[in-house]
């Protein structure tokens, strides 16, 4: 009824929920719904080093928002990315102090350690956006223009980690609530470090 | 039939022959064997050496990829598509463990960089199924081939985090390779990568031309075992190395196995010698055993063959260095021994008598015609123990045969040489002549008597002398002569005969008389004729018999009296036919004289062999028939002496003749040794008195005697008797005067032919 009457510039409160391809939620995914932003938000991002882990390991922020990355680890961390959007390396020692670092591009920026083989982490970088991410039930809530048109991206889609797919007509209900289904790699085909195990 | 010689030098030959020739045999499959195995365990080992080999070799490519793929400058230079400095990495890690390949390759298999021509820049990588499987697996490792070389490649994922690109190094499997393989393994290895359909590389350390045999041979089996030719000896193990859809590579090594046959060779070269050595020294020995064995055997059979021929008085020499071969010469000297002993008591057996050791009568005709052989003067005496048969009777053959022991002793005491020639006879000759004097004293001397077993027993020893060589020319009739000679001997008074030609005349001319008799009576019997003597019955003074008596006229000896030649048939068994012949002549004579009107009865004499034969009355009353004549026409006349020789039977035979009807008399009475009780008992009618006792009658008084006392109990006993040999008509008166009823005799006529006789009867019928 919502929708019936609201014009597109019409806000409303949406619940997406992601789910797989078998139906299972996902967290940890990003839905953005495109929309006119007009101010980014100040708040300072912080994407941690804790437990030789990326922590949160998916984050999503908007284009210029500044990111930045304490060592909360005891151990030293060589945090790169070449992702397009921003390619940086920070050597961190331990507990050191960081400069945050401007986002100032749109995309997906994959954080990996170059100590560290399995660090991997991920910046979705939104561009007028309004982007929320699934919790451990796949849901999202957004407050946003009502639409039928979502982006979502997850590191474990079927179609590539730095890419965002968008997805049409997606119906939500009268509560405003819809259910996105990607379709996410199944954990074989996720690469597996094991080849070198072999010769040990 | 096989010697034995060569039967021992065979089995020793080969006996070692065949034994070296298993040991070689044996040996040589062994060791070939034995190569064989050890060439197969050098194989596997190879094969595991090269295993190895490949193993580290991928183990360093993985380290290298390791390191090149953990460089954050290399990460950063392919995230940043800074191509010159991913080469100068490549190439700096490269040169590091003298990688023949590497390279970088985009996700979508796009080589990148690379630092060898084999891969160029942005070209896409094949096999992409190996790109594919890298991205999957976070890498992979893998053979491929490019312009026909052979690389052995690790591709592995740069992450950056995640992947972002396919590093890739490699070595290439070339000849170097290879050929530290070889060095490793001693082996050859012969590299083969084929795709589906085609073959596209092959490198080997071995030459060109056993390559082209390999490719020929590929199994993993040994090659033919020709260990004679070296070249071809090699043992090949074949083993998939890797396989993919797109490529196979496959090793095979090879080892030439020529040095390991060299050995074998050698070493079979070597028994195969010693074989042939051993085999040659067996030779020699079997010859030398073979020889050692056989000559003594050799040697005995030529001795036994010497024994053969019977010459038994040689002796093996009984020194041999083998027992059995000494028993064998011992047990042949005992053989010979026995048999020269066996064979002089056949030899004494051969030429003695048993019972009186003298010898016998096969060895005196040898000795006896040795003499005569050699015209040697020398006297034989024969001596014949007359009455042994009643000895034998008398004392039993027990003593009989201890007296001509006893016999035979004396005779041998005379010196000489002495033999018994048959049961009673003996024979000598002396040492040196005997004059007619001793041999009285010789006969003398065994005339006495032999005591034997408590007996006394008298002999009567005849004599008989012969004289080489005036008596016995030629040794035929040796023992003829003899014969004769003792034979008559015996018949002697003094019991002693000197050999005289004419006892052998009479003796041949006695055969003569048989054969011509026997001839006769079935060739030409009409040498026989009839003579007819007529019997006169005093009282009437009429002829009414006559006696036949037969007349032999033989173209040889002439005219044979009956006296002569009867006796003889009687003894040759010849009387039978001749009887008969009397018999049916004198029936023919009857009826011819009946045609004249002539009755007259004939009187036939019959021996006792006549009377005791079925077919002599048979053939009378046959022959009586046929010619319708009665039995009065005939009479029987039968000799005293012939009656007394079986009285019994002769009863028996004349009884039969009786029942026919014939009238019987008994001839010659008086003078043979009758007796008076079987007289009675003989169914005859007449008896006729012998003409010994009438031939002089008229002048002895004794003869005149008996006479009338024979006719007188003639009478008594109921017979009719007739006096033959009356001469003259004195003595025809007195048996007148004594009653006797027929005379007989050349008074009245002598015995006349059928045709005289029937004259003179007609004539003297009307005087008489």
């Amino acid at each position: 009824m919502v929708m019936l009457f609201c014009p597109v510039f019409c806000f409303g409160e949406i619940r997406i929920r992601v789910v797989d391809q078998h139906n299972m939620p996902v967290d940890n995914a990003v839905i953005s719904v495109k929309a006119d932003v007009d101010h980014v938000p100040a708040n300072k991002v912080v994407i941690d080093q804790v437990g030789k882990q990326f922590v949160p390991k998916t984050s999503a922020i908007h284009k210029g928002q500044y990111v930045s990355f304490p060592n909360s680890d005891n151990t030293r961390h060589h945090v790169y990315s070449f992702s397009k959007p921003k390619v940086f390396e920070i050597r961190l020692y331990s507990g050191s102090p960081s400069e945050p670092i401007l986002f100032d591009q749109p995309g997906i920026v994959i954080l990996g350690c170059n100590i560290h083989d399995n660090m991997v982490g991920y910046i979705y970088v939104a561009d007028n956006e309004i982007y929320g991410l699934s919790d451990k039930k796949g849901e999202v809530r957004l407050h946003a223009p009502v639409t039928d048109s979502f982006f979502v991206w997850h590191p474990n889609m079927l179609s590539g980690d730095h890419q965002r797919q968008r997805m049409t007509g997606i119906e939500l209900s009268e509560t405003g609530e819809g259910v996105v289904q990607i379709e996410l790699k199944s954990p074989t085909e996720l690469p597996k470090r094991h080849f070198g195990s072999k010769f040990n | 039939m096989s010697k034995l010689y060569q039967r021992i030098f065979l089995l020793c030959t080969s006996l070692l022959f065949c034994t070296s020739l298993v040991v070689l045999v044996f040996v040589w499959v062994a060791t070939r064997d034995h190569a064989k195995q050890q060439a197969s365990r050098d194989m596997a080992v190879a094969k595991e050496v090269l295993k190895s080999v490949l193993d580290s070799s991928e183990k360093q490519l993985l380290s290298t990829a390791e390191v090149l793929t953990a460089d954050f400058g290399f990460k950063q230079s392919i995230a940043s598509a800074d191509r010159e400095t991913v080469k100068s990495v490549l190439r700096n890690h490269g040169e590091r463990i003298n990688a023949d390949l590497m390279a970088v390759l985009s996700l979508e298999g796009h080589i990148v960089a690379s630092t060898s021509t084999v891969l160029s820049a942005n070209t896409l990588f094949t096999p992409q199924s190996l790109v594919t499987l890298a991205l999957n697996n976070d890498g992979a490792i893998a053979f491929v081939q490019y312009e026909e070389r052979l690389f052995q490649v690790l591709l592995l994922t740069v992450k950056a985090p995640t992947t972002i690109a396919v590093a890739l190094v490699g070595f290439e499997i070339g000849h170097d390779f290879i050929d530290e393989l070889k060095n490793i393994s001693k082996l050859d290895v012969t590299l083969l990568a084929n795709t589906e359909n085609t073959h596209i590389l092959s490198i080997s350390t071995l030459p060109d031309d056993r390559q082209k045999k390999l490719f020929i041979h590929q199994e993993n089996k040994l090659l033919q075992l020709d260990t004679l030719k070296a070249e071809d000896n090699i043992l090949i193990k074949q083993f998939s190395l890797f396989e993919s859809k797109d490529l196979k590579v496959s090793v095979v090594l090879t080892k030439n196995l020529s040095s390991v046959f060299a050995e074998l060779i050698s070493l079979q070269k070597n028994i195969a010698l010693i074989t042939l050595v051993a085999i040659t020294f067996a030779f020699f020995l079997a010859v030398m055993l073979s020889k050692r064995l056989t000559k003594p055997l050799y040697t005995l059979s030529v001795f036994a063959k010497d024994v053969a021929k019977g010459n038994y008085d040689k002796n093996i020499a009984e020194l041999d260095s083998f027992e059995e071969v000494n028993d064998l010469s011992v047990s042949f000297n005992k053989m010979c021994k026995s048999i020269r002993e066996r064979e002089s008591e056949i030899q004494y057996q051969a030429d003695h008598d048993l019972l009186t050791q003298l010898h016998n009568r096969f060895w005196a005709s040898v000795f006896l015609k040795d003499i005569i052989d050699q015209g040697k003067p020398e006297q034989l005496f024969v001596f014949n123990a007359t009455n042994l048969r009643s000895i034998n009777d008398l004392f039993g053959y027990h003593n009989g045969d201890a007296y001509l022991k006893s016999l035979a002793l004396r005779i041998q005491n005379l010196g000489g040489v002495s033999a018994r020639v048959n049961g009673s006879e003996l024979l000598w000759v002396p040492q040196r002549p005997v004059v007619y004097d001793e041999i009285h004293i010789i006969q003398h001397q065994l005339h006495r008597p032999h005591h034997i077993d408590g007996h006394i027993i008298h002999t009567k020893i005849a004599v008989a002398q012969l004289n080489f060589p005036e008596d016995i020319d030629h040794f035929d009739t040796l023992f003829r002569r003899l014969n004769i000679t003792i034979d008559q001997a015996k018949q002697e008074p003094n019991l002693f005969k000197r050999y005289d030609p004419v006892l052998e005349e009479t003796y041949l001319k006695r055969l003569k008389i048989i054969t011509e008799l026997k001839r006769a009576l079935t060739e030409s019997p009409s040498e026989f004729t009839l003579n007819y003597q007529p019997k006169m019955q005093l009282l009437c003074g009429e002829v009414k018999e006559a006696e036949a008596l037969i007349r032999w006229q033989n173209p040889v000896l002439g005219p044979v009296f009956p006296d002569d030649f009867i006796p003889l048939a009687e003894q040759a068994g010849l009387i039978g036919t001749i009887t008969q012949l009397v018999i049916k002549q004198t029936i023919k004579d009857i009826t011819r004289w009946q045609q004249q009107g002539i009755e007259l009865r004939v009187a036939i004499n019959l021996s006792m062999q006549d009377i005791l034969d079925d077919d002599v009355l048979k053939v009378t009353l046959d022959c009586l028939s046929k010619a319708n004549l009665s039995a009065e026409s005939l009479t029987f006349e039968i000799t005293e002496g012939e009656v007394m020789r079986d009285p019994q039977k002769v009863i028996v035979c004349l009884n039969k003749f009786r029942t026919h009807g014939f009238s019987l008399a008994i001839d010659d009475f008086g003078t043979g040794y009758s007796s008076l009780a079987y007289l009675n008992n003989l169914p005859v009618q007449v008896l006729k008195i012998d003409k010994c006792f009438v031939l002089q009658l008229d002048t002895q008084k004794s003869d005149q005697q008996i006479v009338e006392v024979t006719i007188a109990l003639a009478h008594r006993l109921g017979l009719e008797v007739v006096a033959e040999g009356v001469e003259t008509s004195e003595s025809m008166a007195y048996l007148k005067k004594w009653q006797c009823d027929w005379i007989q005799g050349y008074h009245l006529a002598k015995p006349m032919s059928f045709d005289i006789f029937t004259d003179w009867f007609i004539q003297n019928k009307e005087t008489l």
